[in-house]
């Protein structure tokens, strides 16, 4: 279970993030909305220890280690010059993971036939289903996709989410992903987390099809805007 | 640190900068070499290394500051730098382990050059074109090795804190070069040893030709290898404080 308690970030005056209070549990996959700017990357980044933020974040009561965390922050950064299967290798290094299952981490995003090409040959979908080949290779148990599926076209939206919700959805897990994208958020979800302006405003069960979720997007953002 | 230093060295797969950078750094054989096979006249060897040693001194700074600026400018350019920072490793050592890679490849570098200027100095040999004994070499060498000691331990923690302040390899590389030259201004003079680069060339050339070692050379040694020696370890407690600082937000 992942614990983020009363967490703060201001940087000069600007507030990114205000009293962030939330509790992830593990087998669930949460969906984190928010308008561009809303604090969803700096919240995942202040989960991976990438700010100076005020408050706490727990593991299992622990305070948490950036290496419980698989993580798809803002664009799949790779080397170039390292083919897929050394890149996820190099990873594996970093990690001390003694031999690392590549195959089966490629093998469930369709990139094992194209282990031996350089990361520079890739194109942008096969390039986000590397990052998340990454982010679930090892013992992370928190994984964080910010906007897996930016830039993809829609065959690529559509493999993205059944990757997530068919392959590596598991009660190990606790996945959270950010994204615009409502139709992918309602249908791969349990749950949905509503940011805006550095807070949380709403955090609610998904049971929403694709045109609820717009409403209600419409709705809770609009009327926080009101309240702030 | 062995995973680490063995990681950076992985990533180095196929990386034909490090080529351009060797062969940048052999200039100073490749050029002297062509202007010995070319000129008729006999040389000495003494001859050959000062013109060799000069063009080191001058070039051997760019080319360092231009090799720690590439292995972490790597990590900004391809956006890795946030993946390899939480991997959860103190970022002192990951810091450190690039500039002992640095260190490392700069160290080969050099060795070759070297390695080059035997070459070159064994054909001109079989050639008549230029006499030398073996016990002459070796005491070329070793103020060599001295002065190449130095040059890379100051050196790239020095670019190590150009290229992470800027983050920038454009400016890392002219840093470099002003660096490079700058030094040589303090080659000749008597309180040249203040600069750890001008303090390592006097001492290569000690080496070849006693005479032109500082007037004062108690002082001259003392001081130079202190201040070398402070300049390494200040620099690198720079270099790592700059790197681990906590930023707002890592980017």
């Amino acid at each position: 279970m992942l614990q983020v308690n009363n967490v703060n970030l201001k940087v000069g005056n600007v507030v990114l993030l205000h009293n962030i209070n939330i509790t992830l549990e593990l087998g669930k996959i949460y969906g984190v909305l928010g308008s561009n700017g809303a604090g969803k990357t700096t919240m995942f980044k202040s989960m991976l220890g990438l700010t100076d933020f005020t408050g706490e974040i727990l593991s299992d009561n622990q305070p948490v280690s950036s290496r419980l965390f698989g993580s798809l922050i803002e664009y799949p950064a790779f080397y170039p010059k390292l083919t897929a299967e050394e890149n996820l290798r190099l990873h594996a290094r970093y990690l001390q993971i003694n031999n690392p299952d590549i195959r089966t981490a490629l093998e469930q995003v369709n990139l094992w036939e194209a282990r031996n090409k350089l990361f520079s040959q890739f194109s942008l979908g096969m390039r986000q289903r590397l990052g998340i080949a990454r982010a679930f290779l090892g013992s992370a148990k928190y994984l964080l996709l910010d906007e897996p599926t930016n830039g993809l076209d829609p065959m690529g939206i559509k493999e993205i989410r059944l990757l997530l919700k068919e392959r590596l959805k598991s009660p190990d897990h606790c996945i959270l992903v950010s994204s615009h994208n409502l139709t992918e958020i309602a249908a791969i979800t349990d749950c949905l987390i509503f940011i805006q302006n550095g807070r949380i405003v709403k955090i609610l069960e998904n049971s929403y099809n694709e045109q609820e979720l717009e409403a209600l997007y419409e709705k809770i953002m609009t009327s926080s805007k009101e309240g702030v | 640190m062995i995973t680490l230093i063995r990681n950076e060295f992985y990533k180095q797969k196929r990386e034909w900068s490090f080529l351009f950078l060797l062969l940048l750094s052999l200039l100073p054989v490749l050029t002297g070499g062509a202007g010995a096979v070319l000129n008729d006249s006999t040389k000495t060897l003494t001859d050959l290394f000062f013109f060799m040693n000069n063009q080191f001194a001058m070039f051997f700074p760019m080319v360092l500051f231009i090799l720690v600026g590439f292995l972490f400018y790597q990590e900004y350019k391809n956006k890795t730098y946030i993946n390899w920072i939480t991997y959860g490793y103190p970022k002192y050592k990951l810091f450190l382990t690039k500039v002992l890679v640095a260190l490392i490849i700069g160290a080969c570098f050099a060795l070759i050059l070297l390695f080059l200027f035997f070459c070159l100095i064994f054909g001109l040999q079989i050639t008549g074109k230029v006499t030398a004994d073996i016990f002459e070499l070796l005491t070329i060498t070793t103020g060599f090795l001295m002065e190449a000691a130095i040059i890379i331990s100051v050196t790239v923690p020095a670019g190590a804190i150009v290229i992470n302040l800027s983050r920038n390899i454009i400016i890392t590389s002219v840093t470099g070069v002003i660096y490079g030259f700058v030094s040589c201004f303090f080659i000749g003079s008597e309180i040249g040893f203040i600069v750890p680069n001008g303090f390592a060339y006097r001492v290569a050339l000690y080496f070849a030709d006693k005479l032109s070692y500082y007037d004062n050379p108690v002082r001259a040694t003392i001081g130079g290898s202190v201040i070398s020696l402070l300049a390494f370890i200040i620099l690198l407690l720079i270099g790592s404080g700059i790197f681990a600082h906590k930023r707002k937000i890592e980017s």
